[in-house]
């Protein structure tokens, strides 16, 4: 044996669409060391496998499905996956984590990652069972929801009525129609959502993915009681974190109330930060008497998070959904001036049905009700529908239509940046996006200094690294929370992004998070590899560093790490009015680039290249 | 009174994590497909609404019908500590008996080493499914010997009634049916 002795089982399996070959290949090992799997082994993979100026929509544009070497053991939550490609969206990375079952069932299924190339004739689905690949034809799925089809294939492959042991990721409509921010979902609402990759898979005509089997992820059987030991300490640490302790009480609801307090709850496409009725987004109102509610979570979860609902009380009274996440209940409530959580739970699952990304679509859908209020668009633009604050039936009407590229939801479904330059007018003033081309996570971001400026300057779409805005880690040498916007927020960035890089790396939730030694010494204990705390933050820096080349050799510039006029402005109410991070940003940006080790430009050095063994981007450096 | 595994079904969350603990400690392997313990996780269905958690595992019966059902007595319970319903593989002839004799689907079999295998609560320690259980709702406890007769026959009751009901509702459903047609012409 190799590298490794346990955590990977070292295979890949590359399916090309467009001749049906499907074959096995071994991981490269050097790969496996230097970037332990996750985002990291993703991102080296599609440096390889992609060519510069690739359309993202092209059969060329390689689907990498990833996970890590923690995936499948009793890590907590560590079911979770990666899926990388090129961005819909922005034409840079994409990378893009679900959780719920399906990495670990990809691992029992036989493999560690997947390769998809190419495109199909037909729609047709992959099916993997205990090493065995095949495509199957899906043409009797096209048009089928996520949850239809996940229903379909569960009864044809799985146990009837039992969810055991077989996953299954699809697209919805969304994506075989190649909306923009068509998304992935798996298990039944666990949504690989960023970058837009459910419209790669549908340009792919490829609409699921089903895994199951019962090979087992290696160990050394020498270790199997010290590797408890430590899974189990893991488990305890996260559970007993201020966030663990939160989401186990009240899912991430909870951070309603908190976080309405502090301005940073998306109110009418953040036109303003008040809205009636806050006391009906409480959790315990939510939890305890608008939905009935049954945990259903994912692989080794040691939270009681995840929860299927029924809504019982409302308009909406018998919609049986995901319970919707804090975003969600932020993005498509009082960001619409939707003020029922009954109303959002059929919000969401309408559109994970669909299969979109709940963020693009939130602040898509936010920015058409302001245009209809401010008389910006109207009956005739939009063909009959005038979706209006607070019209539930209107703005589910929209999602139909955007998912169908059906009138003024062709327009829509390109996303929010590409919609308002469409639209013309205020709208590029009023929408809310980061320059690279892609709608933010759902929050008033504009006085949460750390979740602004980490999803301004990141790399593949989604976070980077860790808001620090109210917290702070001794572990990164964080002493203090980035409660200004000054240059610290750029050094905490410097710090959170490589640790949740190296995270993202591991395969597993980053809601599981424990100390990082635990983390560490499970890998070891686990791979009999014997990484150190500098070691893993540099294999962080080293993911981050190489998603950069990347995209700087997809041609991203400085103005790409910025944001969109509206998150420039401040807050017009609420407890954060009059506050704004756009007069420092360009003295936080550098301050960023410094602390990484990057030029003016955002371009990492050739010192920082050969520091951390990426000499192979740079053709100067490598030769 | 002797420990026992007491499984709460309504505080599982469905993490499946006591499958894997069981398969890591008592075979060294990551294998749930090689556990002693079973989390089901029911769907979401027509007739109900929400998903349903269901753990389950041996339950140390007194009167274990797999002991009785052993042509060799390779089956027994162990006098000392927890009382535990034990397989001696040395006597095994792997017949397969006790697998179906089972009421609550606790006797596994492996098909690599064609033999049975059980939980045997982890020969005395604190069994690893209740203590990487995240909710509580898997407890290593102080409990009265669980008689599996009562609970084996009232399942056995509840199928019984099931297929004499169903039996005649198909008759109604034919006379309905013939009833509906009759009355179209």
């Amino acid at each position: 044996m190799g590298f490794f002795r346990g955590g990977y089982l070292g295979r890949v399996l590359r399916v090309d669409l467009s001749s049906g070959a499907i074959s096995q290949e071994p991981l490269v090992e050097d790969f496996l060391r230097d970037y332990i799997g996750g985002t990291g082994l993703g991102i080296r993979l599609l440096y390889d496998e992609v060519t510069p100026g690739t359309d993202p929509l092209a059969p060329e544009n390689p689907l990498v499905f990833t996970t890590g070497p923690v995936t499948g053991t009793l890590v907590p939550g560590s079911g979770t996956y990666t899926v990388m490609s090129k961005n819909v969206l922005t034409g840079l990375a994409a990378a893009t984590q679900a959780n719920g079952f399906f990495g670990a069932r990809l691992k029992n299924a036989g493999y560690d990652a997947i390769i998809v190339q190419g495109r199909s004739e037909a729609p047709v689905y992959l099916h993997i069972d205990d090493g065995k690949a095949e495509l199957v034809d899906a043409s009797s799925l096209a048009g089928k929801s996520t949850f239809q089809t996940d229903a379909i294939l569960r009864k044809k492959h799985g146990e009837a009525e039992l969810e055991d042991r077989v996953s299954i990721a699809a697209i919805g409509p969304a994506g075989e129609n190649l909306v923009r921010f068509a998304c992935i979902v798996s298990d039944r609402g666990h949504v690989a959502a960023t970058g837009g990759l459910g419209a790669v898979m549908g340009s792919k005509n490829l609409k699921a993915i089903v895994v199951h089997g019962l090979h087992e992820i290696p160990i050394d059987p020498s270790r199997a009681r010290e590797l408890f030991r430590l899974a189990r300490q893991w488990r305890l640490e996260a559970a007993g974190t201020a966030l663990g302790k939160a989401v186990n009480t009240h899912g991430t609801l909870g951070w309603f109330i908190p976080y309405h307090s502090q301005g940073w709850v998306p109110v009418k496409n953040l036109t303003t930060n008040e809205f009636p009725g806050e006391e009906r987004f409480h959790a315990d109102e939510i939890r305890g008497k608008i939905y009935r509610m049954q945990p259903r979570s994912c692989h080794g979860c040691t939270f009681a998070h995840c929860h299927v609902v029924e809504v019982m009380k409302g308009k909406y009274r018998g919609t049986v959904g995901e319970e919707p996440e804090y975003e969600i209940m932020a993005g498509f409530g009082p960001n619409w001036g939707i003020y029922d959580p009954g109303a959002v739970a059929f919000l969401n699952h309408l559109n994970d049905g669909l299969g979109m990304d709940a963020k693009e679509v939130s602040f898509l859908v936010g920015m058409v009700m302001e245009g209809v209020e401010k008389g910006l668009v109207g009956e005739e633009d939009m063909g009959g529908l005038v979706p209006r604050w607070g019209d539930v039936e209107g703005a589910a009407e929209l999602l139909r239509r955007i998912s169908r590229r059906e009138g003024f939801g062709d327009l829509l479904s390109e996303g929010v940046m590409r919609a308002a330059h469409r639209l013309g007018g205020p709208f590029p003033d009023m929408a809310v996006y980061v320059k690279k081309g892609c709608a933010p996570h759902i929050h008033d971001p504009r006085t949460r200094w750390g979740t602004l400026f980490n999803q301004a300057i990141s790399n593949m779409g989604s976070q980077e690294g860790i808001d620090m805005t109210m917290r702070f880690s001794p572990e990164l040498g964080l002493d203090r929370p980035a409660s200004e916007p000054d240059e610290y927020v750029g050094f905490v960035q410097s710090r959170t992004g490589p640790k949740r890089q190296f995270e993202e790396c591991l395969g597993f939730c980053y809601f599981q998070s424990s100390s990082l030694q635990t983390m560490i010494d499970t890998l070891n204990c686990l791979v009999g590899t014997s990484y150190e705390k500098e070691g893993c933050l540099k294999i962080g820096r080293r993911v981050v560093n190489l998603l950069r080349m990347f995209n700087k050799r997809e041609g991203m510039t400085r103005e790409d790490d910025c944001f969109s006029p509206r998150l420039a402005q401040s807050p017009v109410d609420g407890p954060a009015a009059g506050k704004s991070m756009a007069s420092k940003y360009e003295a936080i940006r550098r301050a960023y680039y410094g602390h990484m080790g990057w030029d003016e430009e955002g371009m990492p050095t050739g010192e920082t290249l050969k520091e951390l063994g990426l000499e192979f981007t740079d053709p100067a450096l490598s030769r | 009174m002797p420990k026992r595994l007491r499984i709460y079904p309504e505080k599982c969350i469905g993490c499946k994590s006591c499958e894997l603990a069981c398969s890591l400690m008592n075979d060294s392997v990551l294998n749930p497909a090689r556990s002693r313990i079973t989390a089901l996780v029911f769907r979401e269905s027509s007739h109900y609404k929400l998903p349903y958690n269901f753990p389950t595992t041996c339950r140390q019966c007194a009167d274990a019908p797999c002991l009785a059902s052993c042509p060799v007595d390779a089956i027994s319970i162990s006098r000392k500590g927890s009382r535990v319903v034990v397989i001696d593989h040395d006597t095994c002839i792997q017949c397969g008996r006790c697998v179906g004799a089972c009421p609550f689907g606790a006797m596994m079999f492996d098909k690599s080493k064609r033999r049975p295998y059980k939980c045997q609560l982890c020969d005395g320690e604190e069994p690893a499914c209740a203590s990487i259980c995240p909710t509580g709702s898997i407890v290593f406890v102080q409990q009265r010997p669980f008689r599996s007769q009562p609970e084996s026959l009232q399942m056995k009751a509840f199928a019984l009634l099931r297929e004499r009901n169903q039996q005649n509702a198909e008759i109604r459903k034919k006379t309905s049916v013939a009833g509906s047609r009759e009355r179209g012409r």
